[in-house]
């Protein structure tokens, strides 16, 4: 008897509980669904409270993860990464006189010295701007299309070159994001060998926000880094630019829009040192690298222009990706 | 325990059980499946025959009699069935001149019951034909033609192309970019055995001028002969890496290869039979399957014609996939059958090309494994080390 009723109690906990989680989660979506769309739910009250704390209780569990992924000072992560992707041939990954592989074996060519390519390429970069340490989390080699090029996609990750600032808040707290690209009007443009030192002032410039960002609210860490380097134009020119989620573990409740409102007058109540600082690099590339009007209409930025929002707010995260990149001997 | 208790039981075990199924195995890992069951362990079928369920190999389920278990297997129109592009053929199916259908023990002796993957010992390679050109048949030969589009049965003879071998290859590497652990390695799309084709040779009205042709990816053809057959030379239309087990060592062989442009992809003359023709849905796509299915015979007919002075319809025995094909009538005596050829230890013949491995499926997993370590090698210039290379530092 004592038996049955402890495989009871243990079936119960470890089969019963779940479902009666998950049905309660289900029911709390169903209702958050329905009263978005009708203005009621045929939900029962306290079982949609019941939901909502369940799905709540969920998603702070999983927000908690990410979090400490995104502000590990000290462990490389996906989460906090720099996103390339670029067309390249095999050509790119040879060493000076080596014969090209036969077609078959241009991709593992390029899969296997991507990882040096991107970060010999790539980390320098980070490292004079956001990073201390730069390493190279994935690559991955996509179809070739008919000119014989491969699209390869790269995430790389870094370790911070200062502290990210206190994220242990009293209470409940959530994670913001501010998505902001940069040059705020246009792109930077620039004959394409400026390339390097363009992903070098952009990167450089998203790192200054950031630190006006972690000044004002506490805390604050760059991710999703990516460069974008337009089409060479016909005049031999080329658009860049670059975007970056600028990530702040604040208070729960914050709505979005106070969030950009915040960034918006945290950037705009400093004097402007990021975006004059920036305004003379781009000026500087200009004239070592060439450039059109637009960019030096886009270098001219005044105190009090902004790099543009793209969107912010607080941010869910979802998705399965894994959050760590592997350590490597040595780290 | 009442019997509610004892339904409950038997109802979640099966639950369990469908649970276990769907995760272990070859299909749980999502990708690099076999066609083949080539380690052919007891089936799913052979469970099901005990209890009087019948499936067949694919695990699909047939009617009682299906050809889960050659021996039940009586009728052989119970052997195939209608493929969109023609009839699959499955042991002990043997497919015949004019679509005919007969049982392969019927016309050769000695055929294993359960075909098992048999690992030739050597493989004699050639080249294709460098100026898509074979000799004419000659006068007194006789032309014989098959065609099959895929194989089904395994072989102990692996073809691995390059493009299969670099798949494999970049697989490896990103999975060490993931694990850092060499020992991690998977295999990983180039593994599958190439497909084995049982020819029937029955025909003594001449020496014959054997054209065998294979659509997808390379076969390997296995001649039986019935007594009195003589074989005067063998064309292989297909891939790099396709062969054959020739009666002789002495027969002469030619290679005709698709990928090099000697030849378009073989395809027979559309039928009535075609599950094109009878699928639900078909006629009223956009998609004009007919049409291009004539365009592609016609196109290789009008090659087939130029090349050997001959059509290939309508006297092309052979189906869209089969194990077992039959060239010439079926024997009228049991003492008239053909006798079965093991592959076991043979020599085969086959096109150059890709990289061609013989042996246990072990010994041949190795093989591929260590080509594959050495291209990866090759593709990081020699230091392992680079596709995962240490993190940049600032240096202050």
């Amino acid at each position: 008897m004592k038996l049955r009723l402890a495989i009871s109690a243990v079936g119960f906990v470890l089969i019963g509980i779940p479902i009666i989680l998950l049905n309660l989660g289900a029911l709390g979506l169903q209702a958050k669904w329905e009263t978005a769309l009708g203005g009621e739910t045929a939900v029962p009250a306290p079982i949609a409270s019941a939901g909502d704390k369940v799905l709540s209780r969920w998603a702070n569990f999983k927000e908690g993860a990410a979090i400490d992924a995104l502000f590990a000072a000290e462990q490389f992560t996906r989460r906090r990464s720099i996103v390339v992707s670029e067309r390249l041939s095999v050509e790119a990954v040879l060493v000076e006189g080596e014969t090209p592989p036969p077609s078959a074996y241009h991709a593992l060519w390029l899969q296997s010295r991507g990882p040096e390519f991107l970060r010999d390429r790539d980390c320098p970069a980070v490292l004079a701007s956001v990073g201390r340490s730069c390493a190279v989390s994935s690559v991955r080699v996509r179809e070739p299309r008919n000119d014989g090029t491969f699209q390869i996609d790269g995430v790389l990750g870094y370790l911070p070159d200062e502290p990210l600032g206190d994220i242990n808040i009293e209470g409940p707290r959530d994670l913001y994001r501010t998505r902001v690209e940069v040059p705020s009007d246009g792109a930077l443009i620039l004959r394409p060998e400026g390339a390097q030192a363009a992903k070098r002032a952009l990167f450089q410039q998203i790192d200054a926000l950031c630190d006006q960002m972690r000044e004002e609210l506490g805390n604050c860490v760059v991710a999703g880094l990516q460069f974008d380097p337009g089409r060479v134009q016909r005049d031999g020119l080329q658009q860049f630019r670059a975007t970056a989620s600028l990530y702040h573990v604040g208070p729960a409740g914050s709505s979005n829009e106070e969030l950009v409102g915040t960034f918006n007058q945290t950037t705009a109540a400093l004097d402007g040192g990021s975006a004059a600082g920036a305004a003379g690099m781009f000026a500087g590339l200009k004239t070592l690298f060439g450039g059109s009007d637009q960019s030096a209409a886009a270098a001219d930025m005044g105190s009090g222009d902004m790099p543009r929002v793209i969107r912010g707010g607080h941010k869910r995260h979802t998705g399965t990706d894994r959050f760590w990149i592997k350590a490597r001997d040595g780290n | 325990m009442g019997f509610r208790s004892v339904i409950l039981g038997v109802l979640g075990l099966m639950i369990g059980l469908a649970i276990v199924l769907s995760t272990v195995g070859p299909q749980a890992d999502g990708k690099d499946i076999t066609a083949i069951d080539e380690e052919a362990g007891p089936s799913l079928g052979d469970f099901a025959s005990a209890i009087g369920v019948f499936f067949n190999s694919d695990g699909q389920m047939n009617g009682i009699g299906g050809p889960s278990d050659v021996r039940l297997v009586t009728d052989p129109q119970k052997t195939r069935r209608r493929e969109f592009y023609g009839w699959k053929v499955e042991h002990p199916g043997l497919t015949g001149p004019g679509d005919s259908i007969h049982l392969v023990q019927d016309a050769l002796s000695g055929v294993p019951r359960r075909l098992k993957a048999e690992h030739p010992a050597r493989v004699l390679a050639s080249p294709a034909e460098a100026n898509c050109q074979v000799p004419a048949l000659a006068a007194g030969q006789k032309m014989a033609k098959a065609q099959v589009f895929d194989g089904i049965t395994p072989s102990g003879y692996h073809v691995v192309t390059d493009r299969e071998l670099a798949s494999g290859a970049s697989g490896y590497v990103a999975d060490l970019q993931r694990t850092s652990d060499p020992m991690k390695e998977r295999a990983s799309g180039d593994t599958k055995p190439t497909p084995v084709v049982n020819v029937v040779l029955t025909d003594t009205s001449a020496p014959l001028y054997l054209v065998l042709q294979g659509a997808t990816q390379a076969l390997l053809w296995n001649l039986h002969a019935a007594d009195g057959v003589e074989v005067a030379r063998i064309v292989l239309v297909g891939n790099p890496g396709q062969a054959v087990h020739p009666l002789s060592e002495d027969t002469p062989v030619h290679f005709l290869e698709m990928q090099s442009g000697c030849a378009p992809q073989p395809w027979r003359a559309v039928a009535s039979h075609w599950d094109l023709f009878h699928r639900a849905g078909v006629s009223s796509t956009s998609e004009d399957f007919e049409g291009r299915a004539r365009d592609m015979h016609g196109r290789y007919e009008a090659w087939f014609s130029a090349t050997f002075g001959t059509a290939s319809e309508p006297d092309t025995v052979g189906a869209f996939t089969a194990s077992h094909v039959l060239v010439g009538p079926m024997p009228a005596t049991p003492e008239a059958r053909a006798t079965y050829r093991s592959l076991e230890g043979a020599l085969i013949r086959a096109q150059e090309g890709p990289r061609l491995f013989v042996g246990s499926a072990e010994e041949r997993r190795a093989a591929v494994a260590s080509a594959r370590r050495d291209l990866v090698l090759e593709a990081v210039g020699g230091e392992l080390a680079r596709i995962n290379p240490e993190p940049m530092e600032r240096i202050q």
